[in-house]
């Protein structure tokens, strides 16, 4: 039997006995130190991706930011008892500090989906026909257009980080130059300065009209609330 | 669309679009390729040593794209040597995916945070 | 295909729909991809990617229908914007 894991908080969220949790479990909350985490019991040995429990994922770690502070885990985190001991132990001290530097903050995200290659002309994304050149010019032709747009993309980035830096205090944007949704941020704002985001979120949203905009938010902080560095993660190091 | 509730704590967040069926066109080409996304096996030191390896090569390989292609605008090489250029260039890119795949890597995989410095890629 | 789905898609129930698609689709992107990693601890199963929308099985189940009223919601000025093109490859 392990625990399915929703977030860690600084404070008893009171979600102790909440009939909410995935598999029709309690949900329980476990206390280390200066840490809880709010947990259920699963059974099983992977977490279908369904709606319902992405749903009831969502809900539990809502509930648990509105009465403290939280870093949420990735759905589908699953931990025996003593693995979470342990993770508990080793990371005390990085998530005590996270957890003071998401303190009073939310999560609000922005995406952008361009029409086209904004602003780059046709005949320099498209490829020529094979009959024309040959199969190596044709690559060469199209990694420019590729390039092109890339450089088209990283100056959205700019333009967006820019407008936004004075109102938020993090942010990770990631931009897919060939795709129409270009561009995907997520900005860690106070909640007091969220006024200000929407103010500055909508005057860039008038400034460039050919470019079509999605904001949601306020979430919890699930995209600042990772300790571990990428970098160290990928190669093993923990 | 609903404008966000004042208390924006207990509330569900707020999502705000006017092109709601192409933001859901798009978000679901994006959810259906999380699946193999998501790594669940913990990385092996080979895999590591690989990835490391695979970056490098694939930075050299986008310089040498763009120095390429710089040149093919300059002006300065034949069709010829362009076409030669290409498909050398189109070869290294297919060897490098192959080794993407042998060592089960992602394009994102390769792409290492370097903090301050940014992103390798 | 049960044709008491097709009475149920009428005009501005698509939009909820979709709306409720989007809603999902957006959590999906904030729970699925982020947050605290327990290395070699997440274990997931997408049997069918199609499970994620069950809930929606009005959208799925009559697919044919719905576009059919997208079609003709997109000629509404208001909700329009300039053509797009819709991305085949995926």
């Amino acid at each position: 039997m392990k625990f399915y894991l929703y977030c860690v908080t600084d404070a008893d969220p009171n979600l102790k006995d909440d009939p909410g949790g995935l598999a029709e479990q309690i949900v329980e909350v476990i206390n280390s130190k200066s840490l809880f985490v709010v947990a259920s019991k699963f059974d099983g040995e992977a977490v279908p991706v369904t709606r319902e429990n992405v749903l009831q994922h969502e809900a539990i770690v809502r509930k648990s930011f509105s009465n403290t502070t939280v870093l949420p885990f990735r759905f589908g985190s699953l931990i025996t008892e003593s693995g979470l001991e342990s993770y508990l132990k080793t990371r005390e001290h990085a998530l005590v500090e996270r957890l003071a530097q998401v303190s009073g903050c939310v999560e609000m995200s922005v995406k952008i989906i361009w029409q086209n290659s904004a602003g780059i002309e046709d005949s320099e994304v498209t490829v020529p026909d094979l009959e024309e050149v040959g199969a190596g010019t044709a690559f060469l032709m199209f990694k420019r257009g590729e390039y092109r747009l890339e450089q088209e993309a990283r100056e959205l980035e700019a333009w967006l980080a820019d407008g936004l830096k004075d109102v938020v205090r993090q942010e990770q944007i990631t931009i897919e130059p060939t795709q129409r949704l270009v561009l995907s941020a997520s900005y860690l704002v106070e909640r007091a300065r969220l006024t200000d985001y929407r103010r500055e979120l909508g005057r860039l949203q008038a400034e460039r009209t050919n470019l079509h905009f999605l904001s949601s938010g306020p979430w919890p902080p699930y995209t600042f609330a990772n300790i571990d560095l990428e970098f160290g993660t990928h190669f093993g190091v923990s | 669309m609903p404008l966000s509730p004042e208390n924006p704590q207990s509330a569900e967040p707020a999502i705000e679009t006017s092109h709601t069926e192409e933001f859901v066109e798009q978000l679901r080409c994006v959810a259906d390729t999380l699946p193999s996304r998501i790594n669940v096996d913990p990385q092996s030191v080979e895999q590591g040593l690989a990835k490391l390896v695979l970056t490098l090569i694939e930075f050299i390989r986008r310089l040498l794209e763009k120095q390429a292609i710089r040149r093919m605008e300059g002006g300065d090489l034949s069709p010829q040597q362009i076409e030669d250029l290409g498909l050398a260039l189109m070869k290294l890119e297919a060897k490098l995916n192959e080794l993407k795949t042998q060592f089960g890597l992602e394009d994102e995989d390769l792409n290492i945070d370097l903090g301050p410095v940014g992103r390798l890629i | 295909m049960s044709s008491t789905f097709d009475q149920v898609i009428v005009g501005g129930d698509v939009e909820a729909l979709e709306e409720s698609e989007l809603s999902l689709l957006e959590t999906l992107d904030h729970v699925l991809n982020r947050g605290l990693v327990i290395a070699g601890e997440i274990t997931i199963s997408v049997a069918d990617v199609d499970l994620i929308f069950v809930g929606l099985n009005v959208l799925v189940s009559s697919v044919e229908t719905a576009n059919e009223v997208l079609r003709s919601r997109e000629a509404r000025p208001v909700l329009s914007t300039a053509p797009t093109e819709r991305s085949a490859d995926h």
